[in-house]
């Protein structure tokens, strides 16, 4: 679906997108993910022809972009550094108008186009007040409707759940999830690890603009072979696998060996009661943080600095 | 395309709102002449005055004169200004060109939209100018009427 080679972006001296190689496959779910200022949005920008990349070839649908972007465009859906609309329209009118831009469905269908767009983006009761008196999560859903009024076969969509509350994200999520069994690729951009831990399937990371990882979520998240042992009996636990306990934090032990069946038979067979074991496996925040430096709004200097800290919102 | 440009102008109110001032202006200057008898009597004073002064049905003709040279350009310029700069400053301006809608027909229908929009503006003066000449010209005559009682 979306294919990239060597794409480089350079604002003046700043290089934003350093030979960024995406490999979307039709029917993904790939989340795109990357500190802050990381180039993710240049790179979505280049993705559908609003900003020219310096040097590379993009490949959307099969199509060169931005050469013929405008032949692939109708059957894309996106969302692109937040919503905006008309704030003196309602919804509906700003939909409308969106509609009727560029290569228009037909006109005797936009009402019904409009009306499931906005009903699958949580809006159906929506009343006519204009779009400057939404709040964020109703801007950033009109946004989404936006983005799925022609029944997209792709869905680009930067930062999807921006503004949006617990129950909103998971709506969303699942919308997402639906289309997608429906047969819409969604690429997503986000610096939010669960959201993407939860809906995606494929996963690639950007930091300072270059593609550090692109790998099935399930390869990523691989058990490392060892095993996690959660008993009441710690100290026996750790003389019955006798040296093959890596590290111990209270009643938790880390055993190095996967074969937690096994793991398990030796200890109940010496008597020590087992609360809980399980293959150990990388969260997708432990290998984001192992492959990604701070985020480039943090300018702390070059000293050690705790990396959580530069994950803010934004 | 110009369908939608010219549906986007039709309903922001900032377009509106310049096309009543730019009718507010003349009328305000007739009132303001039927009222005063600032104005010279006729026949003396610049020609245009004078013929305006005579007839209300020629006073869309210097309510033009009034509007044309400085506030329909204002006018113009922060309509189409909005039109471009404003679209691309709320974002709502990327949205139109993943629609996908081509550069130039973007710029060609916001061009065919402003002119549109400054036709509707001169139209608009012109009509409530003479609506308003007409309206005052007994005023005015009654200006000049009694101008000889007091010569």
């Amino acid at each position: 679906m979306i294919v990239t080679r060597a794409l480089t972006k350079r604002y003046g001296r700043l290089l934003v997108v350093d030979q960024v190689d995406l490999d979307v496959r039709e029917g993904d779910r790939y989340g795109f993910l990357g500190p802050n200022g990381s180039g993710k949005t240049t790179v979505v920008r280049m993705l559908l022809g609003l900003v020219y990349a310096t040097s590379g070839e993009i490949t959307v649908m099969g199509r060169p972009v931005p050469k013929r972007v405008s032949e692939v465009l109708p059957s894309i859906g996106s969302l692109v550094e937040g919503p905006s609309a008309y704030g003196h329209l309602s919804g509906r009118a700003n939909l409308a108008l969106i509609d009727a831009a560029g290569k228009a469905g037909s006109r005797r269908t936009r009402r019904r186009r409009i009306g499931t767009a906005l009903e699958r983006a949580g809006l159906a009761g929506v009343d006519s007040r204009p779009v400057k008196r939404y709040s964020l999560g109703m801007r950033q859903r009109l946004g989404l409707a936006a983005a799925l009024l022609r029944s997209p076969r792709l869905l680009i969509l930067d930062e999807p759940t921006n503004g949006l509350d617990p129950q909103g994200i998971r709506e969303i999520r699942d919308l997402l999830a639906e289309l997608n069994a429906a047969g819409t690729t969604v690429f997503m951009s986000s610096h939010q690890l669960a959201e993407v831990e939860q809906l995606c399937t494929r996963v690639g990371i950007v930091d300072r603009g270059r593609l550090v990882k692109q790998d099935d979520l399930a390869a990523m998240r691989a058990p490392t072979g060892r095993a996690i042992v959660r008993t009441p009996d710690p100290d026996r636990a750790v003389a019955v696998l006798d040296g093959q306990v890596d590290h111990r934090d209270a009643d938790r032990l880390l055993v190095a060996d996967a074969d937690t069946a096994a793991i398990n038979a030796r200890l109940v067979a010496a008597g020590v009661r087992v609360s809980e074991i399980t293959a150990e496996r990388r969260s997708l925040e432990d290998v984001v943080l192992s492959v990604t430096g701070t985020g480039s709004d943090h300018f702390g200097g070059p000293g050690p600095v705790p990396r959580t800290e530069s994950r803010g919102t934004s | 395309m110009i369908g939608v440009e010219l549906v986007k102008l039709a309903r922001r109110p900032r377009s509106w709102v310049s096309i009543l001032l730019l009718c507010a202006l003349p009328t305000l200057v007739a009132v303001f002449v039927a009222v005063t008898h600032l104005a010279p009597p006729p026949g003396q004073g610049p020609a245009l005055l004078s013929a305006v002064l005579s007839s209300g049905a020629l006073f869309p003709a210097a309510a033009l004169a009034i509007v044309l040279p400085v506030f329909l350009p204002v006018a113009v310029a922060v309509v189409a200004g909005d039109s471009i700069a404003g679209e691309a400053g709320s974002g709502t301006l990327r949205y139109l060109l993943a629609r996908p809608v081509g550069r130039t027909r973007l710029l060609v229908a916001k061009l065919v939209a402003l002119v549109v929009y400054t036709l509707a503006a001169v139209a608009l003066v012109t009509g409530t100018a003479y609506l308003t000449g007409i309206a005052f010209r007994g005023a005015a005559g009654r200006g000049h009427a009694q101008r000889p009682d007091h010569l």
